[in-house]
């Protein structure tokens, strides 16, 4: 377009999406508001609740394709599968407003080959034309009812499930793989919203192996590459620290600790927690301070919550406006600071599998560390229901959960994981990774690792300086 | 549930402590139909960093909004400060929580520990009227900023604006096969024919238009949303081959050799 009709066009695009609008859904009434999706305007990207997902079309092979995106938004995810290379993609989206927005931001950006459709996708007779690939990113709630028919149209989904709720198991691969059953994880999305609240998985599910492989990019297709499948989703924390001390009396809250990324200095820390507040959501943060010069920070200030018998507290680091990290750290009542920080590793390394399955639903569950194991009561308290077992006490095939913290991990160490393991069994692993070599320590390097990794399991997370501020964590699943 | 309005908003800052502050949302007289509203506005410390913005309801902590939002427009007009970068705050205040409280009360936390007040939001409580059926309004559209600019556009380009906004069928069309089948339209012009031929069923349409009424013809897809119309500006932008090559009310500005080279069936109509 010319510059004068450009701008004219930006103009409207920006007053579009300040206009405060949410559309509500009519298959469940939730909402998506105009700001749901960061939009590029070509010279410059507009603020989205969403973090970008571009990057898992960046594992896919979409040249040459046609491709339907389903909740197409503002259309962000249908044109950058038109800069990968797609040669025509559909986006349904219910919408109206949303679709004008969309449709003024094709021209606006000069992108071709991509329309917007006023439809209803939780309609099976919505799905009429044949596409090569699907994308349903944060769409499951919608097309639930409508997978039979999107296997009539197409090979090849990628899906984006809603937040984890320990559900993935149940409410999405179950599904999914009866009409899909070849899929390949490929990571995780909202990681960098800090707080790890509202953490989703993204993966390509298809008609058959075949049809999963051609869908992935040519460099990604052979198995020793697959690490790299994963390395689109990898998202990491990379921030050491620990919080040293943890105080909880009736609303006030003391905390202090220590925090520091290997390669930006931060120059505020934020005190926050998903405990109830008044409103009887999350409060989210209690408290903003600077750090000392050399990471160490103090907090002292309320916290009227509903603490309950456990509460978590996050110490994220910002540097202006970009948050680097955080920490969690855990208070229960009558805990010691050395119980406190054991407490922590537990639940640092048991959450992010929680997510994917409910902990309460593991039947057995082996602590393989090395040399001092787990706190088992920590262990049978957040996973109840497990049998509880040490590595030298073992069998094969024995174990849906498998934990250990500050492990080695090799590949004779992983096959033997594997035959330990039930098919669909989780594994939840903390090693010394990339952060400690940052901080100068020795590590094991993401790609050595995830090699180790890929030949046994599906990765479904990786997070650096995910446990105790200093080791990385690695959640992996049995196919 | 009670209906909350947010009767008054005082922002009052003490100039000692702050050099600029203010309250860009809420604004008084606003009603809470939903179950949060959105406070957002900036401090910028005098000496001190603002780091966030506490707001208490009868004396209750309800929400903690930290400074560090980005606000080009206060780094503009304090160009001498870095600290003016980021000290925007953003939060959502959910109702709940200010329940029986007459006063919303924000005050800024400074980096060496002190206080500040920044404003005060007075609240007030109804009873809601019956439930309404969700938002009857129709949604927002952009359509008639489109309609304006496409009308700006082809007055620019000399182009008759009677009839221009009408979706127009093309009679020359009859008796070309389209249903399901990729067109190339060398029409040019507003773009009549390839939206014309796509409301005729081709599957979709590329139309090149090499008579500067490319922007014009992309306006009124947009007026009319229409779908699987491209235009372009050259045959060198192209990467496909069509069923049907069209060409309807103008010369062919290409030899016959290389359209048929384009498409399976040509078909030129003056």
């Amino acid at each position: 377009v010319t510059a004068a009709v450009a701008a004219e066009l930006e103009q409207l695009v920006v007053q579009a999406l300040e206009v405060p609008y949410s559309s509500f859904s009519a298959t469940d009434d939730s909402e998506t508001g105009n700001r749901y999706q960061a939009v590029g305007l070509g010279h410059r990207t507009t603020r989205g609740l969403r973090e970008d997902r571009s990057r898992f079309l960046d594992v896919l092979d979409l040249r040459g394709r046609t491709v339907l995106d389903l909740g197409s938004n503002l259309g962000e995810i249908s044109r950058e599968a038109r800069v990968r290379g797609a040669t025509l993609v559909d986006g349904f989206e219910i919408d109206p407003y949303f679709n004008e927005v969309a449709r003024l931001v094709n021209v606006l950006t000069g992108t071709t080959g991509v329309s917007f459709y006023e439809r209803d996708m939780a309609d099976p007779a919505t799905y009429a034309e044949p596409y090569d690939i699907v994308l349903a990113f944060s769409a499951f709630r919608f097309i639930a009812g409508c997978l039979d028919r999107l296997a009539q149209i197409t090979d090849v989904m990628v899906v984006e499930t809603h937040e984890l709720k320990g559900n993935f198991d149940d409410r999405y691969l179950g599904p999914l793989t009866q009409h899909f059953p070849a899929f390949r994880i490929l990571g995780e999305s909202d990681v960098e919203r800090l707080r790890a609240a509202g953490v989703r998985a993204v993966g390509v599910f298809a008609r058959d192996e075949a049809a999963l492989v051609g869908a992935l990019a040519p460099q990604l297709r052979d198995g020793g590459a697959a690490a790299a499948v994963f390395a689109a989703g990898v998202r990491g924390r990379r921030i050491r620290g620990a919080v040293e001390r943890l105080e909880l009396e009736d609303t006030r809250l003391q905390v202090e600790g220590w925090c520091r990324e290997p390669h930006t200095m931060h120059d505020t820390v934020e005190l926050s927690t998903a405990a109830e507040g008044p409103a009887g959501g999350p409060f989210g943060t209690l408290a903003v301070t600077e750090p000392d010069g050399d990471g160490s920070f103090r907090f002292d200030c309320e916290a009227p919550v509903a603490a309950g018998d456990l509460m978590r507290v996050d110490v994220s680091a910002f540097a202006g406006d970009t948050g680097l990290g955080t920490l969690s750290a855990y208070w229960s009542p009558g805990l010691d600071q050395g119980d406190r920080r054991d407490l922590t590793v537990v639940h640092e390394l048991l959450e992010p599998v929680g997510r994917y399955r409910v902990l309460g639903a593991f039947e057995s569950a082996l602590d393989c560390g090395p040399g001092s194991p787990l706190p088992r009561r920590f262990l049978e308290r957040l996973v109840p229901n497990a049998r509880w077992c040490a590595r030298d006490a073992a069998s094969d095939g024995d174990f849906d959960l498998v934990v250990g913290h500050a492990v080695a991990v090799e590949e004779p160490g992983m096959q033997e994981m594997q035959r330990l393991t039930r098919p669909g069994a989780y594994l939840v692993l903390s090693v010394l990774g990339e952060l400690a070599r940052d901080s100068g320590k020795q590590g094991l390097g993401r790609t050595e690792l995830l090699a180790a990794c890929v030949p046994h399991f599906d990765v479904l997370s990786y997070v650096a300086g995910g446990v105790a501020g200093l080791y990385d964590l690695i959640v992996l699943r049995r196919p | 549930v009670s209906v909350l309005s947010l009767a008054e908003v005082r922002v009052e800052p003490d100039g000692a402590a702050l050099a600029s502050a203010g309250l860009s949302r809420p604004a008084a007289g606003e009603t809470v139909g939903a179950a949060s509203f959105v406070v957002r506005g900036w401090a910028l410390g005098e000496g001190v960093r603002a780091l966030a913005v506490e707001m208490r309801a009868a004396g209750r902590l309800v929400r903690v909004a930290p400074v560090r939002e980005a606000t080009p427009d206060i780094a503009h007009a304090f160009p001498d400060r870095s600290a003016a970068v980021h000290c925007g705050f953003l939060t959502r205040v959910e109702a709940r929580a200010l329940r029986d409280a007459t006063e919303l009360q924000l005050t800024v936390v400074l980096a060496d520990g002190g206080r500040t007040g920044l404003a005060t939001i007075g609240l007030a409580h109804s009873e809601p009227a019956p439930r309404a059926p969700r938002d009857p309004k129709p949604p927002p559209s952009v359509r008639p900023d489109v309609q304006q600019l496409a009308l700006a556009e082809a007055r620019r380009r000399g182009v008759t604006e009677t009839g221009l906004l009408e979706r127009v069928d093309i009679p020359a069309l009859d008796g070309v096969a389209l249903e399901g089948r990729t067109v190339l339209d060398l029409s040019g012009g507003p773009g009549h024919v390839a939206r014309a031929a796509r409301a005729r069923g081709a599957a979709l349409v590329d139309s090149v238009h090499e008579d500067e009424l490319a922007d014009l013809a992309r306006l009124l897809d947009l007026y009319h949303g229409t779908a699987r119309v491209f235009v372009h500006e050259s045959l060198a932008e192209l990467k496909r081959t069509y069923d049907v090559v069209v060409l309807v009310g103008r010369e062919p500005g290409t030899a016959v050799g290389q359209l048929e080279s384009l498409g399976a069936e040509v078909v030129v109509r003056s």
